[in-house]
């Protein structure tokens, strides 16, 4: 609850610098424009007021970026693997308290045999391949 | 950039317009509107604090970033002790309140031997250890007297990593506050230096926490889970406190393999138990094999399995002296297997990869065997590691 709270922050956090993204462009635009007309004042005002939006907004999509990674990976599922040694029947569920290795859950749904778990492991959420 | 000197009378008023003209001629676009000079001092202001308070102005922000950390090590140490708190209510249904017991738990230290003398210094470290040990046993099932000998254990697992993040932000802070005491820059810079692996560490401690409480095998018991693949259905039993031992063959040599007692966090003492093997079979074992996990290097594959010569056992080196001390007594050959992991991965939940590799290992523990020994040999196969959430 709390990580789903956490990452929900990042998400407005990101929109956020975003808009801010946004306005400073249209800040640097206007700045090049009062540049063209020789209105130096509003030139300086907005160059800087769009020069500093743009650092802190990039520097906070970077950081929410970096966040969002690391909650990602925290994210991981771990599975129990059950195996029946009878019939090689195969289950894989997620890890309940108490699972451990060689632990006996019950018989096997083909042949009556004894389901036993035979790993279990942490999965981490596929990594987007980069070309 | 070439400046000319106003030349006027009066001094203060000559300097003025100098600092003025300068600005002026720094100006972009040459403009001499107020907010334009008022930027150019505003930059100038900047260059003459880079200059002078340079390394003030770095120590302030390494301060600011060192103070983020010490704040975020506080959180992850009190959520550590508050999982330990949870789950010995838990499991442990204590009669009282353990926070007080738990908090004290916490603060306990252990001093190491004297090391002017070192003749002996392995035995005197040995006795302090499973002295520590077996307190820190005793105070975890004070505090969870309905738990079970497992539960103990990873109880115990757990508030040891408890303890390890509560002394990592203590040491972080003592640093950071010398350093903001004495507004030594080197101190400062130092700890700053250090802070990403201490706050990799301290994350990984915190995802320990977790899969003690849980009791879920971590990437460290990649050797224990080979030894349980190789035991499986064989007959059992205790070699030395906390150790297991199955015999089992592998093509026609004796195997004798052994770990540490599961399915509660436990690595046993493996240094005794190969020891008593050794004599019980009076120095006749052909071939000692150690799996254990292994810290790779940052770019190095994780599951990655290895080959090499030596007792593969972490920890102050106690064990690791018993087994080397052994096998040079009957002169037996000691081998390696590893698997490659991060720090992070031996002490957080067991990846994939790690699990998938046992069956590889023990094809490469075959292989060795196989080149190195004879039918009828007698080899002991020691998987080392925690084995939380692994059966024998």
């Amino acid at each position: 609850m709390e990580a789903k709270r956490s990452g929900m922050y990042s998400y407005l956090m990101v929109i956020f610098s975003i808009i801010i993204l946004a306005w400073a462009v249209w800040a640097m635009y206007n700045a090049v424009n009062f540049q063209q007309q020789g209105n130096t004042e509003n030139f300086y005002f907005y160059a800087a007021a769009s020069s500093i939006a743009i650092v802190l907004a990039v520097s906070s999509i970077m950081q929410m970026r970096r966040r969002i990674l690391l909650l990602q990976s925290l994210a991981v599922k771990v599975l129990s693997v059950i195996l029946c040694a009878n019939c090689g029947f195969k289950v894989v569920r997620a890890f309940t308290q108490g699972d451990f290795v060689y632990k006996e859950v019950g018989n096997c749904q083909q042949c009556k045999g004894t389901m036993r778990i035979d790993s279990i492991y942490a999965e981490e959420p596929p990594k987007k391949s980069r070309p | 950039m070439f400046i000319t000197a106003p030349t006027r009378s009066g001094r203060s008023t000559e300097d003025a317009d100098l600092i003025f003209d300068v600005a002026l001629q720094l100006a972009p676009t040459g403009g001499n509107s107020a907010l334009s000079t008022l930027m150019n001092l505003v930059i100038f202001g900047m260059i003459f604090a880079s200059f002078f308070f340079g390394q003030q102005i770095q120590s302030r922000i390494a301060i600011l970033q060192l103070d983020g950390a010490v704040r975020k090590l506080e959180f992850i140490k009190s959520d550590a002790k508050a999982l330990a708190l949870r789950t010995i209510k838990e499991i442990g249904k204590p009669k009282d309140d353990p926070l007080s017991a738990l908090s004290g738990l916490l603060e306990q230290f252990f001093i190491s031997p004297v090391d002017m003398d070192p003749a002996g210094i392995v035995g005197k470290l040995d006795h302090l250890l499973d002295v520590r040990d077996l307190k820190f046993k005793a105070d975890v099932k004070k505090l969870a007297p309905e738990a079970t000998d497992s539960q103990v254990n990873n109880l115990e697992n757990l508030v040891e990593a408890s303890w390890a993040l509560n002394l990592l932000y203590k040491i972080v802070r003592h640093f950071y506050l010398l350093g903001k005491k004495t507004s030594s820059f080197y101190v400062i810079l130092q700890l700053q230096m250090l802070l990403p692996m201490i706050m990799q560490e301290a994350e990984a401690y915190a995802g320990a926490a977790k899969a003690f409480a849980l009791g879920q095998p971590v990437g460290d018991g990649a050797g224990a889970l080979v030894a349980s693949r190789l035991m499986r259905d064989h007959e059992k039993r205790e070699v030395d406190k906390d150790v297991m031992v199955a015999e089992t063959a592998i093509e026609g040599r004796r195997i004798m393999a052994l770990k540490a007692k599961g399915p509660g966090g436990n690595v046993g003492k493996p240094g005794d138990a190969i020891r008593t093997l050794i004599e019980e079979n009076t120095g006749k074992v052909a071939m000692v094999v150690m799996v254990d996990a292994a810290l790779k290097f940052e770019g190095e594959k994780t599951g990655e399995i290895t080959e090499g010569i030596g007792a593969a056992i972490g920890g102050v080196g106690t064990e690791r002296y018993k087994i080397e001390a052994e096998a040079t007594k009957y002169k037996i050959p000691v081998y390696a297997v590893i698997v490659k992991e991060s720090i992070q991965e031996a002490i957080t939940p067991m990846k994939k990869e790690s699990a998938e590799d046992a069956n590889g290992v023990i094809e490469r523990i075959k292989t060795l065997i196989q080149e190195n020994t004879k039918e009828g040999d007698l080899v002991i196969v020691a998987g080392i590691g925690n084995t939380v959430g692994i059966a024998q």
